[in-house]
């Protein structure tokens, strides 16, 4: 009979104050007067006894090294080695750091920082109805936010996230449900999980999914208790035989693990797929921080019910903060099973940073035995370089598919208008289209993403453009009727004789402090205008922006532009985007997905991405085109392109019909 | 009689740690508020509630939310007061948009602030405590030269912001 570890108690904290007897007895009356002193005396030393016994439990319970105790050391050698709050790391070989104070805070709170007081933009149902995707998982109204244990099960993938059920947003949380064949039309089911236990009463958080060899199916999730503790709980599916898995069933023993002693019971959540070991077991790790070092802890497991808190950490990052919706998967050119392992195969270490909202990533080699994992690049560990994507992307998390032996990642994609709009038009976030995960073996030292194939079935009519000359200054539209839903493949040529002749830029890019599109330079922007009416007043540029270095060395950039993407001011308008590697020999190519108000951007092959939500007020239903541009001075560029338009994935509840 | 002297010694120091206690948690107002936007204001605002005394950082996030609430609320009324009482289009017109922007303050901004802060996602706290910031400045923005919710939207405005910049300390 298997005992749960920690003990399951309705009320975690309880004063130990209750069970103990009384030690003296009140002095009886009569008492002689030396009689009267010596009991004092006693009672004195044997108060300073027990205070001091006391203290010495307290340090001394645990001889052996256990989790706390080294988290401590280790936390405090890594200060000693000066590794304090991150700083952007250097340039040069592989990818300039991402995070800067202006990126530090959340997009929204830099406008008030700002000290504008922005008026808000009268928007109406028309212009708020057309915010809806056509093909992007959203519920049918009010707030989502992460993706939860995604799987693929018996001809279904399954999709869970944190749902509120009461309004547009944050609150209540409870997990939603929805199933589709090929990642595309989804299919809504009722809610999987509600708040209904004293261990998740205040939110069923996010928890990830873990197929059994045996074909059983395990989720464990975050609960927020009674006692708002972040409790770790097991669940699995009711029936089976029902490929639906429409219904679940919460482990009558949760919670199977609540916060170790030196971690802070609201710092501890997000338990990740479990891979197995060599060792016969399994391990998960859950995302914590001590003080402002982030770290993910792991815990092993042969039942899924009880648990030991493995010493050391898989790894951790000072001054990253809380490490959210951690994930922890094998890499390689091909999609690899979570438990994968061996000489040879890299493992990807995600976080999401609770400090600045955003994901990122690292590549390097995992230690089964010494519960270590080590990046390749320091430089660019976790939390300090690569991100996911340069846009709004987050709490994203992966997962393997058997079905087509592919690692497929989820994200997070919230709104970027007003909150008062959100409420208006009833609903907030979308998730990203899924993308499968792969390995750049090109340049080993980062990931490829790119949209799963099956969104391709949604492609209808296409029409393709065929080495467009773009002079230096110009825009040249593209004649393919309306373009709210539509998939742009395309390719770009800087002139080479242009290219030559351009003397060594003295200054390098950055999307996010530059001036987007309108500011020119030699080599740069050029690239594709999404969501612009006829008359440019609305214009969402996504581009590329070249920069000569020492040597002839180029250096690309991709961006995407929201500074003049819509008429309204209560949007945030940023310049999103990052250096992307281009390889001897490879010309410039970008994916660019419009779906309404979202914008996906994919550059070479995936190498960086770019989510943008976008809220036109005149560059909508029928006035949205799409446009070519080169705003260089210099060099005039060569575009190939496909576009197609994008069908409705038909996302809807669930009948039997 | 001989006075056992360690253990009195370790009995004494125990009895001032435990009086010490509550002047750290006073302390813990100013450091907080030193890194707030309006440190002044969340010092005064903070102390005048009893509970910040013995507060850790989230729940003095949570008085500050509070203010926020208590504050928005009577804003409200004033509105809704004014309204009847103004002639000129134009105030009527912002008027009414404040009403809007101060119910969604109340009703869309403080709720998932206080779960954010009491359960410990403290992000939403940080966004949406930014975003009743905002609402109280575009308030005030809609009436031009004179208005009369100034002290309001102020107050609102920065006591939103700074409950924002406590939830950010905790990430």
């Amino acid at each position: 009979m298997p005992k749960p570890f920690p003990m399951a108690e309705p009320n975690p904290v309880r004063s130990s104050i209750d069970h103990e007897d009384p030690e003296y007895a009140p002095l009886s009356g009569g008492a002689k007067p030396e009689d009267r002193r010596r009991p004092t005396k006693v009672i004195l030393a044997g108060l300073s006894v027990l205070l001091v016994i006391g203290m010495m439990l307290g340090f001394f319970t645990d001889t052996k090294p256990d989790f706390c105790t080294q988290a401590n050391d280790a936390l405090l050698s890594m200060t000693r080695e000066g590794a304090g709050p991150r700083s952007i790391p250097a340039e040069a070989v592989v990818r300039p750091g991402a995070r800067g104070v202006k990126e530090g805070v959340s997009d929204k709170s830099s406008r008030i920082i700002a000290g504008v007081n922005v008026p808000s933009f009268p928007w109406n149902n028309s212009m708020l109805s057309w915010q809806r995707t056509a093909f992007h998982f959203q519920p049918e109204k009010n707030w989502m936010n992460d993706p939860n244990g995604p799987m693929y099960y018996k001809g279904w993938y399954h999709f869970f996230y944190q749902y509120n059920p009461e309004g547009a947003v944050w609150g209540n949380i409870v997990w939603g449900h929805a199933v589709s064949e090929d990642l595309i039309h989804w299919l809504h089911l009722p809610l999987a999980m509600v708040a209904d236990q004293w261990y998740d009463v205040n939110g069923v958080w996010s928890g990830s999914a873990t197929i059994l060899p045996d074909g059983q199916v395990v989720m464990l999730y975050t609960g927020s208790s009674n006692e708002s503790v972040q409790l770790q709980n097991l669940a699995y599916p009711a029936d089976l035989s029902d490929p639906l898995l429409v219904h679940w069933v919460k482990h009558p023993g949760n919670p199977v693990l609540a916060p170790p002693p030196c971690i802070n019971k609201l710092d501890f959540r997000d338990p990740t797929t479990a891979w197995y070991t060599s060792g016969g077991k399994w391990r998960i790790a859950i995302g914590a921080k001590i003080n402002k070092t982030g770290m993910s802890l792991v815990y092993e497991t042969e039942d899924f019910k009880n648990y030991k808190l493995l010493p050391g950490m898989l790894h951790a990052v000072p001054g990253t903060g809380m490490w959210e919706c951690v994930d922890f998967f094998p890499v390689s050119e091909d999609g690899l099973d979570t438990s994968v392992n061996g000489p040879g195969v890299k493992h990807v270490m995600k976080v999401s940073l609770d400090d600045d909202r955003h994901d990122y990533y690292s590549i390097g080699t995992y230690d089964e035995k010494a519960n270590t994992w080590v990046p390749d690049n320091p430089e660019i560990d976790v939390g300090i370089g690569i991100r996911y994507d340069y846009g709004i992307f987050y709490a994203s998390k992966t997962f393997y598919d058997q079905n087509k032996r592919r690692r497929i990642l989820w994200g997070w994609i919230t709104e970027s208008d007003s909150e008062a709009a959100d409420v208006q038009k009833g609903w907030a976030s979308l998730q990203g289209i899924p993308r499968t995960i792969v390995l750049d073996t090109k340049t080993g030292s980062n990931l490829l993403q790119w949209p799963v194939e099956e969104v391709e079935s949604l492609r209808l009519s296409s029409k393709e453009f065929d080495s467009i000359e773009v002079k230096t200054g110009t825009v040249v539209p593209l004649d393919v009727g309306t373009a709210t839903q539509v998939d742009i493949v395309a390719e770009f040529e800087l002139d080479k004789q242009a290219l030559g002749a351009t003397p060594e830029a003295d200054a390098d890019y950055s999307c996010g402090a530059s001036g987007g599109a309108s500011q020119r330079g030699a080599l740069g922007p050029f690239g594709l205008l999404v969501l612009a009416d006829d008359g440019l007043s609305e214009q969402t540029p996504v581009y590329f922006y070249v920069v000569k270095g020492p040597n002839g060395t180029l250096k690309t950039s991709i961006c995407t532009d929201q500074l003049r993407s819509s008429e309204a001011s209560d949007v945030v308008k940023h310049v999103y985007g990052s250096f992307v590697p281009v390889l001897e020999g490879e010309k410039l190519s970008v994916r660019i997905m419009v779906d309404h108000s979202i914008v996906e951007t994919f550059a070479q092959g995936g190498r960086s991405c770019i989510t943008a939500r976008v809220y036109p007020t005149k560059a909508i239903y029928g006035a949205a085109r799409v446009f070519l541009f080169n705003n260089a001075t210099e060099a005039n560029v060569k575009a190939s392109l496909k576009i197609w338009q994008m069908n409705s994935a038909f996302i809807r509840p669930y009948s039997d019909q | 009689m001989k006075t056992p002297m360690l253990p009195l010694l370790l009995l004494i120091t125990q009895l001032l740690l435990i009086t010490i206690l509550p002047f750290a948690s006073a302390d813990l107002v100013d450091d907080t508020c030193k890194k707030t936007p309006y440190a002044d204001f969340c010092v005064s605002a903070l102390r005048s509630d009893s509970r910040s005394s013995t507060a850790d950082t989230p729940k003095l996030g949570l008085i500050m939310v509070d203010k926020v609430e208590v504050n928005a609320k009577s804003t409200l009324t004033k509105i809704k007061d004014l309204l009847p009482k103004s002639p000129d289009p134009g105030m009527k017109q912002a008027l009414t948009s404040c009403g809007e922007l101060y119910n969604v303050i109340i009703s869309m901004d403080v709720p998932p602030s206080k779960e954010s802060l009491t359960k410990g996602d403290y992000k939403f706290a940080e966004e949406y405590m930014t975003d009743a910031a905002t609402e109280a400045s575009i308030c005030e923005a809609g009436f031009g030269v004179k208005s009369p919710l100034s002290n309001s939207n102020d107050y609102v405005n920065k006591a939103a912001s700074v409950a924002s910049a406590i939830a950010r300390l905790l990430l």
